[in-house]
C-alpha cells in the first residue's frame, strides 16, 4: 500500500513525524489508547491535529486534551465524519431553512451489518461509546442543542459473551434535548441486510428523512417478487465521501486559520451523554447528562 | 344457515363504516340500527333495516344474531351487559372501557355466558400487517430483537373529544400496544415514556399530551418502541418495522396515489393516505367478515376482552411513567 501511494517518508517511529519541522499537521488514526500521548506531542510541536474518534475513553482525558489544545496555538479536528455526509448536510440545511417548522422529535437508526469479533467488542468501550456516540453527536449537531437526559433499554441478543462484561449488542435509547425535543435511537450490532443508517426529523410543518444507500441500483422483477441488493455493507462504503469531505475541511482550516466545525468539546459532549447512558443501563432509570 | 341478522348500536363515524360493509356482504342483513339522535328516515339502509332510538329494541324488536357496538366508549359496558342477556355474538369497538375493573367484570360475564365477544382492534386485520405477522411467525427474520411502530394522526381531534378520550395513551397508543403484543406474541413487561404537548397548547390545557416516544421491554426480551404524534401535516403516518436475527421486515405507508413527478426541481410523490378510514378500509371489512364467520360457527382468532385488558394495563402504566419519569413494571 505504501509503495502504491508513493509516500516518500515512512517511519515506524512516530516521533520522526512529530519532530519534523516541515510537517504542518498530523492525522492520528492509531488505536484509541495511544491518541492522547500523540495529541500532546503534536500540540507541543505546533502541529494541527486530526484525530479519529474517540480521542479518549474518559472525560478527564478529553478535558486534558482540551486544555492542551487551547494552550497551544493549534487546533484539533475530531473524526466525527458523519457530520460531513452530504445527505445529512442537506438535511441540516433544510432544517435551518425552516422547511419543517419546529422540531418535535428525531429518530435515528444506526445498525451494523455484522457484529465484530468479541476481542474488538471488549476493547471498543461498549455499544454506547463505540456506536451510539455518533448518534448523540448527530442529534446535537443537527439541532445545535444539548442532550439533557437519556434512558437506555438494551439487551444481548447476538454475542452472549457481552453479558460477562456488562455490554449490550442491541439498544433502543430515548433522549430529551433542550427545547422539549425528544429522540429515539435504534442500535444493533448485526442486521445481515447491511449497514442501516437512517435519520428522520419530525416537525410542526413536515418531516425530513434520509434513507439508506443500497449496494447497487439494480432491481429484479419476477413472477414471484421484486428484489434488489442489500444495503451498503459498512461505514467504509456508506460514508466514503464524508471521509474525503472531513479531510478537505481540515485542510481548509489549516490554510485559512479558522477552527474546524468539530473539535474536542463536541466529542466531550457526546462522551458525557454516553456515560450517562451507561449509568442509565446499569440502574434502569433515566439519567441527567452531567456536563 | 339462514340470513344472519346484525344490529349496529351507535351510528357515528365508525358505526357507518361497519354498517356500509355489512350492507355489501352476502348472507348478512343489517336488521337494526340503534342511535338516540339518528335521523329515522336515513336513506342509507335497505327496507329491512329497522331504526330505533332505544337500546331495548335490541331484545324486543327482532331476533338478532350479532350486535356491533360503536357508541361512545362510556356506554360500552352497560350496552354489552344489556345485549348479553339475549345475544351471544358481540363486537365492541375499542376502547372497551377505560377502567380495568370494568373490563374484568365483562371478562367474567363473557366466561359465564360463553360470549363470542370481539374487540375492534382492526389493525390486526390489515392485509400488510397480516403478511408481517405471518412472515414473523414463520421465522422469516428469525428471533425478534426490536420492533418499532410509528403511528401519527394527520390532525388532532377536537378538544372536547380529547377531554373524554382518556388521553393519548388510552385513545391512540392503545392500537399500537395491541399491535406490539399481537406481532411479538408477548406482553409488555416494562414501559418508559417521554411525552410532551408540542402540537397545540390547548391539548396541554386539557391535561393531555400530543407527542410521545415509548420505550418498552417485552416479556420475551424484545425491545419495542412506539412513536406517536397527533399531527403529521403530510398525512396518516402508519409504519411498522421489525428487526430479527436473520433480517428485517418493514411495512411502509400507503400513498394517496402512485404518481412520481420529476421536474428540474426534483421529484414529487404522493403523500400517505389521509386518515384511518382510507388507510384501514380493508381491515374494517375483514374484521367484520371475521366476526360474521365466528357467528356462523367457524373457528377464528380475534382480539378478545383479554387484549382489551392488557392494552389498557399498558396504557395506564404509560401514564404513570409519564408522571414519574421512570420505567414502570407491569
Amino acid at each position: 500500500m505504501i509503495e502504491s501511494l508513493k509516500i516518500e517518508n515512512c517511519y515506524t517511529n512516530p516521533d520522526k513525524i512529530i519532530n519534523d519541522d516541515k510537517i504542518h499537521a498530523v492525522i492520528i488514526t492509531s488505536p484509541t489508547p495511544t491518541h492522547i500521548n500523540f495529541i500532546k506531542k503534536c500540540a507541543k510541536n505546533n502541529k494541527h491535529i486530526f484525530c479519529e474518534k474517540p480521542i479518549a475513553l474518559t472525560v478527564n482525558e478529553i478535558i486534558e486534551v482540551i486544555n492542551i489544545i487551547e494552550k497551544e496555538n493549534v487546533f484539533l479536528q475530531v473524526g466525527l465524519n458523519r457530520r460531513f455526509d452530504n445527505h445529512f448536510q442537506e438535511m441540516k440545511k433544510k432544517l435551518e431553512d425552516g422547511s419543517i417548522g419546529d422540531i418535535h422529535t428525531i429518530h435515528i437508526t444506526n445498525r451494523d451489518s455484522s457484529i465484530p469479533k468479541f476481542k474488538f467488542l471488549r476493547s471498543s468501550g461498549g455499544l454506547l461509546l463505540d456506536m451510539s456516540i455518533h448518534d448523540f453527536d448527530m442529534v446535537q449537531y443537527l439541532t445545535g442543542l444539548n442532550i439533557l437526559e437519556i434512558f437506555v433499554n438494551g439487551n444481548v441478543f447476538i454475542e452472549p459473551d457481552l453479558k460477562k462484561i456488562g455490554d449490550i449488542d442491541t439498544a433502543t435509547i430515548t433522549l430529551e434535548l433542550e427545547n422539549d425535543i425528544m429522540c429515539s435511537i435504534q442500535n444493533c450490532r448485526q442486521t445481515h441486510y447491511g449497514y442501516d443508517q437512517r435519520i428522520e426529523i419530525f416537525g410542526s410543518e413536515g418531516s425530513l428523512f434520509v434513507d439508506n444507500n443500497h449496494e447497487n441500483l439494480c432491481y429484479l422483477f419476477t413472477d414471484k417478487e421484486t428484489t434488489r441488493a442489500r444495503l451498503m455493507n459498512s461505514f467504509i462504503e456508506r460514508y466514503k465521501k464524508s471521509f474525503i469531505s472531513e479531510l478537505n475541511h481540515f485542510f481548509e482550516c489549516i490554510h485559512s486559520g479558522q477552527k474546524p466545525i468539530v473539535g474536542p468539546r463536541d466529542i466531550l459532549s457526546a462522551v458525557q451523554v454516553a456515560i450517562a447512558g451507561q449509568k442509565s443501563l446499569e440502574k434502569n432509570q433515566p439519567q441527567k447528562v452531567i456536563r | 344457515m339462514n340470513q344472519i341478522k346484525l344490529a349496529v348500536i351507535g351510528f357515528g363515524r365508525i358505526g357507518k363504516i361497519h354498517a356500509e360493509n355489512i350492507l355489501h356482504m352476502q348472507g348478512v342483513e343489517l336488521a337494526l340500527v340503534i342511535d338516540p339522535i339518528l335521523d329515522e328516515d336515513s336513506h342509507l339502509f335497505d327496507s329491512k333495516t329497522i331504526i330505533s332510538k332505544d337500546i331495548e329494541a335490541l331484545t324486543t324488536l327482532r331476533e338478532i344474531d350479532g350486535v356491533i357496538i360503536c357508541s361512545p366508549s362510556i356506554y360500552h359496558i352497560d350496552q354489552i351487559k344489556t345485549a348479553a342477556n339475549k345475544i351471544k355474538n358481540i363486537f365492541c369497538e375499542k376502547p372497551l372501557a377505560l377502567d380495568l375493573d370494568e373490563i374484568a367484570s365483562i371478562q367474567e360475564l363473557s366466561l359465564k355466558l360463553n360470549l363470542n365477544l370481539h374487540i375492534g382492534f382492526n389493525r390486526r386485520f390489515d392485509p400488510d400487517f397480516q403478511k408481517l405477522k405471518n412472515d414473523t411467525c414463520n421465522g422469516v427474520i428469525g428471533d425478534i430483537y426490536q420492533i418499532i411502530i410509528t403511528s401519527r394522526d394527520p390532525l388532532p381531534p377536537p378538544i372536547n373529544y380529547i377531554k373524554d378520550s382518556g388521553g393519548l395513551f388510552l385513545d391512540m397508543t392503545i392500537h399500537d400496544f395491541d399491535m406490539i403484543r399481537y406481532l411479538t406474541n408477548a406482553e409488555v413487561d416494562e414501559i418508559y415514556v417521554k411525552g410532551k404537548c408540542m402540537v397545540d397548547p390547548n391539548i396541554g390545557k386539557a391535561g393531555d399530551i400530543d407527542t410521545a416516544i415509548i420505550n418498552m421491554k417485552l416479556t420475551n426480551g424484545v425491545i419495542a418502541s412506539i412513536i406517536n404524534s397527533r399531527k403529521a401535516v403530510y398525512g396518516y403516518d402508519q409504519r411498522i418495522e421489525i428487526l430479527g436475527s436473520k433480517g428485517s421486515l418493514q411495512v411502509g405507508n400507503q400513498l394517496l396515489h402512485g404518481l412520481n413527478k420529476g421536474t428540474k426541481r426534483g421529484f414529487s410523490l404522493g403523500n400517505p393516505k389521509h386518515f384511518f378510514i382510507d388507510r384501514y378500509a380493508d381491515s374494517y371489512e375483514l374484521e367484520m367478515r371475521n366476526f360474521i364467520d365466528s357467528i356462523k360457527g367457524k373457528e377464528v382468532s380475534y382480539p378478545s376482552v383479554r387484549d382489551a385488558f392488557k392494552t389498557l394495563e399498558a396504557g395506564i402504566a404509560a401514564n404513570k411513567s409519564l408522571t414519574k419519569n421512570k420505567p414502570i413494571q407491569l
